[in-house]
């Protein structure tokens, strides 16, 4: 364990814990650093809403240590009760109290000392001066979400905690809202950990993403380094639209029915593309054929047959209008190389800076 | 590891243990009845009983149990009928008037009677006027059938109602598409339909029956509980006594576990939405006809009852003989009913969090010895308790405090529902965003949940209060010598034949319990 983590607003080491046969954590490693957002994505059931349970006190790790300001809060015969921690949390469903009105929701972190001052601060903050009287059912979904929020800045935590805190809104108001809530965030300089399911939303708004799959921590990073130097092919995979072959690399190169590619591997491996770094053009010579075509206006995803059993799906501009069979020829921008299918997944603590498979770009 | 700040040392203990630790602690006295009858079923105290004895009881009872149950289902049924699938005028107003007497206590409903066909009571002074032959003291089988079955008809009406709103029309045009007559139909598509709803409140009438002791023993009608109340008063021995209620209690919750059977089941047909059929339209004489029977019943069942205790009342009021008028008993009443429900208000706050907020093999115990008492007929669960506290609990025998616990034991569930309804509304997200916020957890109970759950915490405790008011077997049997309530007024003088010193309990026992009970129960009467 580094020390800087005594000083990062919230830690957590090695967490794990079972729900009578199932396990949810399972050496799960977290840091979050000073101001910024972090948000963990992954699929439904991996042990995300537990993590954030337990570094809220909500809930207990069987083992794992946790720490609030390098304060431990969760270890060997400690545990700090929620209301200790100095950590701030927003619930999926906002739980506001919905006999008190905004204000008394606003306040209700705080003791009386600057009481009025500082519930007008954050009501302000969040663009709800005005709104004190109101009751929690008399506001709208977006507006409740704002109180929420309000509500856990009041006390000025050390860290809000932010269970899928957008997936109770309709589509539109989602997008409108994250971008409020981030610039909320960021004028507060509150430390955040979000958690969501939802790719986008994580890529959006994140400042670090931290990958989770079967109760631990896969990759962390800031969005655009993990979306492009993905950890493992589930990593590639979870994050965006992806094709996966085998392939043998001998010789510090793999060949490929669409180029040669340089590589410092050897042997069996696997090989991403991603549809947007695949261009495709008519010719009668190419040797992949159009299997199918999804025509979406600004652009067209196309899926096309290589040689070799090779299936990719290409996003690209909409015009030329090719059709199921015309053949094509196929340019890859980059490919992404994985050790895989026979490797392990790549241990949680991997840091974004050990080497990755190096992006390539065939000579036209 | 860098130098870190002393942290708070505190013992790892998860966060709700106090809630079961409270929540134990408080179902604990349910044990003791149900224990104790227990004992009397599988000791060998019932043998205390002689056989022919018991045979006999059985047979009354039974006999009680199918008559009112039988009149009950067709009275009642007509009446969920016409008020649920007709176009009948007035339908609220039915609803609200055939529902209204099931809050008539049996021993109110048993004075009632004697006091109109008794003698000198109102019908027969008025029969013996008109020249008629004297009435005899109305009594024996016909007597209770009459009053439980008025009581009763409620019942059934609440249990088949929705059912019969929710009957699936389409159903009963297919069978008369497919050429079936209206009352092959009725037959062989609607009953079956109804059949869930109409078992279950055949097996509630059936159990209130079996539990009754108010009317059985004004009327002077030998059923079980009747007989454990002569054995209780006649003998010093309280075998044989135990040994009845041990069986009574017995037959008693296998009746419970039927109509819980017939519940999920009865769930299971009328739960899924549906196109619910246009009313079926009657014409004049069918809406007098309907009418007709509505009054009727209102009148038997309500108006004439009430009205010969305002009678007798008046009577008094006229001859002067209305002296020792029950203002102590009034408040006395009041104030163990208070008691109880205040009681019970605490004490069902851990049991409520427990079983809401958990679904575990513990929490469904914890609910279970809740709902252990609901059906033991209360003059069993008196019996017993007399029996416990004169073996284990001597300091305890005839004192309020074990008056009240049992009470309290005996009506949890009542309180129980409505809290459990309104803490179910709390999202738990809403206490651990105290916590959050720095409240301990008491000051999130006091500050969150106890706010959120005071709507159910009250409807429950008021219906307690009301139930309390009301309650008379167990009174008779626990209570502190002298402690004479409302209820007891009312049975102990009209057992001596003074209708005019039980009619003024009993209206104001109506007044007090039954109206604000009518009013109470009513929005989940009606719905």
């Amino acid at each position: 364990m580094n020390s800087s983590a005594n000083h990062r607003p919230l830690a957590a080491h090695a967490l794990c814990k079972s729900f009578d046969a199932t396990v949810a954590l399972d050496d799960f490693n977290l840091e979050v650093e000073s101001g910024s957002l972090l948000t963990v994505l992954g699929p439904s059931g991996v042990g995300k809403t537990t993590a954030l349970r337990i570094l809220a006190g909500f809930e207990m790790p069987d083992s794992g240590t946790v720490r609030v300001n390098g304060q431990t809060v969760n270890g060997p015969g400690i545990f700090v009760p929620p209301e200790r921690r100095q950590v701030g949390m927003v619930f999926q469903d906002y739980a506001l109290f919905p006999h008190l009105n905004v204000a008394r929701n606003v306040a209700f972190g705080l003791d009386a000392h600057h009481r009025e001052l500082r519930v007008s601060q954050v009501l302000e903050m969040v663009g709800l001066a005005g709104f004190e009287k109101r009751m929690p059912h008399e506001l709208s979904a977006g507006q409740q979400q704002r109180v929420a929020l309000a509500r856990a800045l009041a006390p000025g935590p050390q860290v809000i905690l932010a269970d899928e805190p957008f997936s109770n809104l309709d589509a539109a108001l989602r997008k409108r809202l994250r971008a409020e809530v981030r610039s909320i965030l960021r004028e507060a300089r509150t430390t955040t950990i979000m958690v969501t399911h939802d790719q986008e939303e994580a890529l959006a708004v994140s400042d670090q993403l931290a990958l989770m799959n079967e109760g631990r921590v896969v990759q962390t990073g800031p969005p655009d380094h993990v979306y492009r130097n993905p950890a493992t092919s589930w990593v590639a995979e979870f994050l965006g639209d992806a094709d996966f072959f085998d392939a043998h690399a001998k010789g510090g190169r793999i060949t490929t029915p669409f180029g040669t590619f340089p590589t410092t591997r050897s042997g069996k491996v696997k090989v991403m593309v991603r549809p947007e770094s695949v261009t495709v053009f008519p010719h009668a010579q190419g040797v992949a054929v159009v299997t199918y075509r999804e025509f979406f206006g600004h652009d067209q995803l196309l899926s096309v047959k290589l040689p070799g059993k090779i299936t990719l799906r290409a996003r690209c501009w909409p015009q030329p209008a090719l059709a199921p069979g015309d053949r094509v020829a196929v340019s890859v921008d980059g490919i992404h190389i994985f050790d895989e299918p026979q490797a392990p997944p790549a241990p949680p603590e991997t840091p974004p800076g050990t080497p990755l498979p190096q992006r390539v770009v065939i000579p036209r | 590891m860098g130098v870190a700040r002393p942290a708070p040392r505190l013992r790892a203990l998860p966060p709700n243990t106090w809630w079961w630790v409270l929540a134990g602690v408080v179902m604990l006295p349910a044990a003791a009845p149900l224990g104790v009858l227990a004992y009397g079923l599988v000791s060998g105290v019932v043998t205390t009983v002689p056989m022919a004895r018991l045979l006999e009881l059985a047979a009354n009872t039974g006999a009680l149990g199918a008559a009112v149950t039988s009149t009950s289902l067709l009275i009642g049924g007509a009446s969920a009928w016409l008020v649920s699938r007709t176009d009948l005028p007035g339908k609220k107003l039915a609803t609200v008037l055939v529902l209204t007497p099931f809050a008539v206590p049996s021993f109110v409903g048993a004075l009632a009677l004697l006091g109109a066909t008794g003698a000198d009571g109102i019908l027969s002074t008025a029969w013996a006027w008109m020249g008629g032959d004297v009435i005899r003291y109305p009594s024996g089988f016909w007597a209770a059938w009459l009053v439980l079955t008025l009581i009763s008809v409620p019942l059934v009406h609440l249990a088949v109602a929705p059912a019969v709103r929710s009957l699936n029309p389409t159903l009963e045009e297919a069978a008369r598409g497919l050429g079936a007559g209206r009352l092959k139909v009725f037959w062989t598509v609607t009953l079956p339909q109804l059949r869930p709803s109409l078992t279950a409140g055949a097996l509630l009438v059936g159990l209130y029956t079996l539990s009754d002791f108010g009317a059985v023993s004004l009327l002077r009608y030998d059923t079980f509980t009747r007989a454990i109340y002569l054995e209780y008063a006649g003998r010093v021995d309280r075998r044989p006594a135990l040994g009845l209620a041990a069986v009574l209690a017995a037959v008693a919750v296998l009746l419970v576990w039927l109509e819980r059977g017939t519940r999920t089941r009865g769930v299971w047909f009328t739960a899924r939405p549906r196109r619910t059929g246009s009313p079926v339209r009657l014409g004049l004489g069918g809406k007098i006809l309907g009418w007709g029977f509505l009054g009727t019943l209102v009148t038997v069942s309500l108006l004439v009852p009430v009205a010969v205790l305002i009678a007798w009342v008046m009577r008094g009021l006229i001859s002067g003989v209305l002296v020792n008028q029950p203002w102590a008993e009034l408040g006395r009443s009041m104030w163990v009913a208070l008691l109880t429900a205040l009681v019970a208000g605490v004490v069902v706050a851990p049991v409520a969090m427990v079983t809401t907020r958990y679904r575990n093999r513990w929490a469904g115990l914890l609910e279970g010895g809740a709902w252990a008492l609901y059906g033991v007929p209360h003059i069993a669960v008196g019996m017993a308790m007399i029996v416990f506290t004169l073996w284990l609990a001597r300091p305890l025998y005839q004192t309020l405090v074990l008056l009240v616990g049992v009470y309290v034991v005996m009506f949890l569930p009542q309180i129980l529902g409505p809290s459990r309804d309104s803490l179910g509304r709390v999202s738990p997200s809403m206490e651990e965003a105290s916590r959050s916020l720095g409240r301990s957890p008491l000051r999130t109970f006091m500050g969150i949940t106890l706010p959120l759950m005071a709507p159910g915490l009250l409807s429950g405790a008021a219906l307690v209060f009301l139930t309390t008011l009301r309650e008379l077997p167990a009174t008779l049997l626990l209570r502190p010598a002298g402690f004479e309530t409302l209820a007891i007024r009312v049975w102990s003088a009209t057992g001596e034949g003074f209708y005019t010193q039980g009619a003024l309990a009993g209206l104001l026992l109506l007044l007090v319990a039954a109206l604000p009970l009518a009013i109470v129960t009513r929005h989940e009467l009606i719905r």
